[in-house]
């Protein structure tokens, strides 16, 4: 396995998924930063993401119904694993230790 | 959404039907659903804005920007049939098939675990003898060197002072207690009997060792003088179900002693072994001694220390041996000394080996050679499988190269084959723990002494990751070796007997005959030292004497003569001695005496005491060497008689037996002169050379405690019934208690008999775990070479050259085996016999004989398969190709 450490989109992703665990699918994710971070991501580069959160670990994902626009096609659905959820709240307190450096100007 | 549905219904709305193909084509299946579905979203989306045109060139762009290596790469094979279920199926199909060799594998692995079990669960027992007492940790036991001029030895017992007074004057001594055997007649109403196993303890034995009492308390058992403490099993003897306690047995005769406790039987692992027991205090009473608890010298008891926990014990020696040293200026002038030492208690049964040490210690030297046949067993099935397994293999490559084909990775495969050899092994296992349910409580027979198990979880669970390291060794090279068949040269059917896996499979047969073979020397070994012992000869008579021990019981002294006559008057009674605690088997007394050498000076020394009346020596067939015996008609022989054997005339450096005649022994007013010596008769078994002896005649008749009848036992129901009868009527009130020399003897030896019993056992065990692999081995052998063997019958070989040809690949490892296990063997029996002071020596006969028998028992196992194959039809063989 690659590394365990999460790059800056990976981790925007994968807080996505805990935030707002109805839309956790590679659409709705694309959509969300999209609405958040009014970046324009195409939908591969998510669906990339995924995939490499997948192997990593970070997640785990389930294929369910999906609306009739996906014409009838099911839609994978993604969740957080411990081991995501854990590197997540690392990745936060590394940051927040970091603030509690910076002295207030 | 009311208006999607005409939306998604509608062609002009659709994807480009090409577009989408093209993503179908490219995209791994497994995303597909997924990156289809999303593609499609984003198209509604926008047809749903209104923005149909638009959305077509976008869902082209999102078609082309999608096609990447993560969605077009495919899902690494997954093979099917990777479930626990399926490889269940594969193997009971593949053993259904191929019923020989699974039957072979699950007998020698069950075979190979119990024995295993076995030898694992008696080891653990001796390692842990005495392991029960709470306080094992700090109990000692406190043994002695004797050293004097002329010898010296280490005894078990002690003076009967330390165990009295240690404890009291050293603050790191905690507790003592003395141990020390006795017999008597124990007489409840009209039943009496002799019984050895009576102890004598101080009150402190059991506080410092931990007994389970039954009825009684400890702290009160031997309060009152008069008290005895039974088991459990002799207080079922005397009161049967009634309850022993505050009942009264008869001692001797002649002492009331009530029942105040009951013991459960010391369990098996226990080195103190008891029936009954009564207190120190009795025992001085009863034997009249004044000085038992400051007499510092001589050797009476065992001696336990309870220490407290981190006692430097240099220290403490250093401080009890100087003690001891002042007390014993009697000896230290005569230029003798006792060193005290301490035995760990937990150390005793297995690495004590002593004077007057406990009979049912067991030996460390056994331990190590039984957890090596322990560990030898277990190779030989593991060989056995792995032998087995490949050797097979031929018959799985198809099922292998298809598996392959279809998308098994080699991991796959080599999961499955450590699966079935771990099933095979639990099923073994599980078939070996109900042997070993079935077994154990047969142990005492073979062992004498009980062997318990523990079925404890925890033993359980050691059990269960056992037999799993068991399966995954076994199974470890089958596995790779067959996971590794190209599926291409499988099917195209190149593949042939297993070339790579033949050397391999031929030196692990060496290595299973080398190990039999060195065992069946063993054995050999083994019996002809035993034999050997057995007859040799002892220096005096021995299968017609009969033994009986009165224990000096004052009405069988009093009716002496009576019996005598009566005995004598019939011919098959030939000579009848008294004697005191003098039966020449294994146990006798020693005590120091002064002795003159040949320059007239007086050295101190140790020998053994035989105090016995005139008809001691014809009795037992013992020779003089020189002099005479002890006579009626020297009346002074009583005071001033001794004779010796030969082993003191050299130890003494006195020259010739005739030279040693005149010689004085003991100090004035004892001093005794030699009258004669005798030739030396092994009274210790023959593990011990002859060591010096003295002869002391007894001059008062009461002083006898055994007699020993010299008879012709060539009826010995006549012989024994008349013994009996007469008994019965001159001493009613006593029990007989005889035996014939020939048995004492034959109990000398019951370690190594029992040793040689159980060796043999295992031996033959290995022995057939080998040739089950033998014969699995060529069964398979012969098996792959039935068109050889079709077509060299066609082209004219006789029967004899195909068994020739069959055969010679096995007997070739065989022969190697045997050149390897003899120096092995060698090596191993030079040792063991070494413990032997009369021992045969290894010959050359017993390493041809063994290498002849192995030859024998493997032509006989491959014979059937060979035969078979030899007289076979060689049409049925080539008929089809």
């Amino acid at each position: 396995m690659k590394g365990t450490n999460l790059g800056e989109f990976e981790e925007l992703v994968l807080l996505i998924t805990v935030a707002r665990p109805e839309e956790a699918y590679s659409v709705g994710i694309a959509k969300i930063i999209d609405e958040v971070t009014n970046r324009k991501v195409v939908h591969s580069v998510v669906h990339a993401c995924l995939n490499r959160l997948l192997k990593k670990g970070f997640l785990s994902s389930e294929m369910k119904a999906g609306s009739n626009k996906r014409g009838g096609r099911r839609k994978r659905v993604y969740t957080i694993t411990p081991l995501g959820m854990k590197t997540l709240e690392m990745v936060k307190s590394q940051r927040d230790q970091l603030w509690a450096m910076i002295t207030p100007a | 959404m009311g208006n999607d549905n005409s939306g998604l219904n509608n062609s002009q709305t659709a994807p480009p039907k090409w577009a989408d193909k093209f993503l179908e084509w490219y995209c791994a299946p497994h995303q597909l659903e997924d990156v289809q579905g999303a593609l499609y979203e984003y198209f509604y989306d926008r047809v749903q804005e209104g923005k149909s045109r638009q959305a077509k060139w976008f869902f082209l762009l999102d078609v082309i920007t999608h096609f990447r290596p993560h969605i077009i790469k495919r899902e690494s094979p997954h093979f099917a049939s990777n479930s626990l279920g399926m490889y269940l199926k594969t193997f009971i199909r593949n053993y259904r098939k191929n019923q020989l060799a699974t039957i072979l594998n699950v007998l020698g692995l069950t075979i190979s675990i119990t024995s295993f079990l076995l030898i694992v669960i008696w080891i653990n027992q001796e390692k842990n003898f005495d392991a029960f007492h709470k306080n094992a940790a700090d109990i000692y036991r406190i043994p002695n060197t004797f050293k004097s001029e002329s010898e010296n030895f280490s005894q078990a017992v002690s003076g009967p002072a330390l165990g009295a007074q240690l404890h009291k004057l050293f603050p790191q001594i905690v507790n003592a207690t003395r141990f020390g055997g006795g017999s008597g007649v124990i007489r409840s109403g009209d039943q009496s009997y002799f019984e050895n196993n009576i102890r004598i303890v101080d009150p402190s034995f059991f506080e410092m060792f931990t007994w389970e009492a039954l009825e009684g308390k400890p702290t009160e058992f031997l309060k009152e003088l008069n008290s005895i403490v039974l088991t459990e099993s002799l207080a079922k003897k005397y009161f049967g179900e009634d309850s022993a306690l505050g009942q009264t047995l008869i001692v001797d005769d002649e002492r009331p002693l009530t029942v105040t406790g009951i013991l459960k039987d010391p369990p098996a692992n226990s080195q103190l072994q008891f029936e009954a027991i009564v207190s120190m205090e009795l025992a001085k009473v009863r034997w009249g001694t004044q000085d038992m608890d400051t007499n510092w010298g001589g050797g009476w008891f065992h001696t336990y220390l309870q220490l407290q926990p981190n006692t430097d014990q240099d220290a403490l020696m250093t401080e009890v041996n100087k003690l001891i040293t002042s007390k014993l200026t009697f000896f230290t002038e005569r230029n003798m000394s006792y060193h005290y030492f301490l035995q760990p208690l937990t150390s005793i049964h297995l690495e004590s080996d002593l004077r007057y040490d406990f009979s049912n210690n067991g030996s460390a030297r056994n331990v190590s050679i039984f957890t090596a046949i322990a560990f030898i067993i277990l190779l030989l099935a593991c060989i056995n499988y792995i032998n087995l397994t490949t050797a097979n293999a031929i018959r799985r490559a198809k099922e292998v190269g298809i598996k392959k084909v279809i998308g098994a990775l080699r991991m796959d495969l080599i999961r499955q084959f450590l699966i079935e050899s771990t099933l095979i092994c639990f099923l073994s296992a599980l078939l070996a723990l109900g042997l070993v349910y079935y077994l154990l409580p047969n142990a005492e027979n073979v062992l004498g002494y009980a062997i318990v198990f523990d079925w404890s979880a925890q033993n359980l669970l050691w059990l269960l990751l056992g037999t799993l390291g068991l399966g995954l060794v076994a199974g470890f090279f089958p596995a790779f070796s067959i996971s590794s068949f190209k599926p291409l040269s499988v099917i195209k059917g190149r593949l042939r007997s297993g070339k790579q896996g033949g050397l391999i499979r031929k030196s692990l047969v060496v290595v299973q005959f080398t190990a039999t073979i060195a065992l069946i020397i063993a054995i050999i070994t083994v019996n002809g030292q035993l034999r050997y012992i057995q007859n040799q000869d002892l220096g005096m008579q021995t299968d017609e004497v009969i033994h009986v021990s009165y224990r000096g019981l004052q009405s069988v002294n009093d009716n002496q003569e009576v019996l005598k006559n009566e005995l004598l008057q019939n011919a098959n009674f030939k000579s009848i001695s008294f004697y005191r605690n003098s039966h020449p088997v294994g146990g006798l007394s020693n005590s120091t005496v002064q002795v003159e050498t040949q320059e007239g000076t007086k050295v101190s020394s140790s020998l053994y005491n035989i105090r016995v009346d005139e008809a001691y020596a014809e009795t037992y067939g013992i020779e003089l060497a020189a002099g005479r015996f002890f006579s009626e008609v020297f009346p002074t022989d009583s005071t001033q008689s001794v004779l010796v054997n030969e082993a003191a005339v050299e130890a003494f450096g006195w020259g010739t037996p005739e030279e040693a005649l005149g010689m004085k022994m003991g100090s004035a007013p004892f001093e005794r002169t030699v009258i004669g010596v005798v030739e030396d008769f092994n009274f210790e078994g023959l593990h011990k050379e002859v060591e010096p002896l003295r002869i002391l005649p007894i001059r008062d008749k009461n002083d006898y405690s055994e007699m020993a009848l010299k008879v012709d036992l060539s009826d010995p129901f006549k012989t024994l019934g008349f013994l009996e009868q007469s008994w019965k009527k001159i001493n009613p009130e006593v029990p007989l208690d005889y035996t014939i020399m020939n048995e004492d003897i034959k109990d000398q030896y019951q370690g190594e008999l029992r040793f040689r019993s159980i060796f043999l056992v295992f031996s033959m065990l290995s022995l057939v775990i080998a040739c089950l692999g033998l014969l699995g081995l060529a069964t398979a052998s012969t098996h792959q070479r039935v068109k050889e063997i079709g077509i060299r019958k066609v082209l004219g070989a006789s029967t004899f050259n195909l068994i020739n040809l069959l055969s010679r690949e096995f007997l070739v490892l065989v022969a190697i085996s045997i050149v390897l296990a003899t120096p092995l063997a060698w090596y191993g029996m030079e040792r063991w016999l070494a413990a032997f002071a009369y021992r045969i020596n290894m010959s050359w006969l017993f390493f041809i004989s063994a290498g002849c028998i192995a030859l024998a028992i493997a032509f006989l196992t491959i014979s059937y398969q060979t035969v078979k194959a030899a007289f076979s039809n060689p049409v049925l063989a080539l008929r089809n190709e």
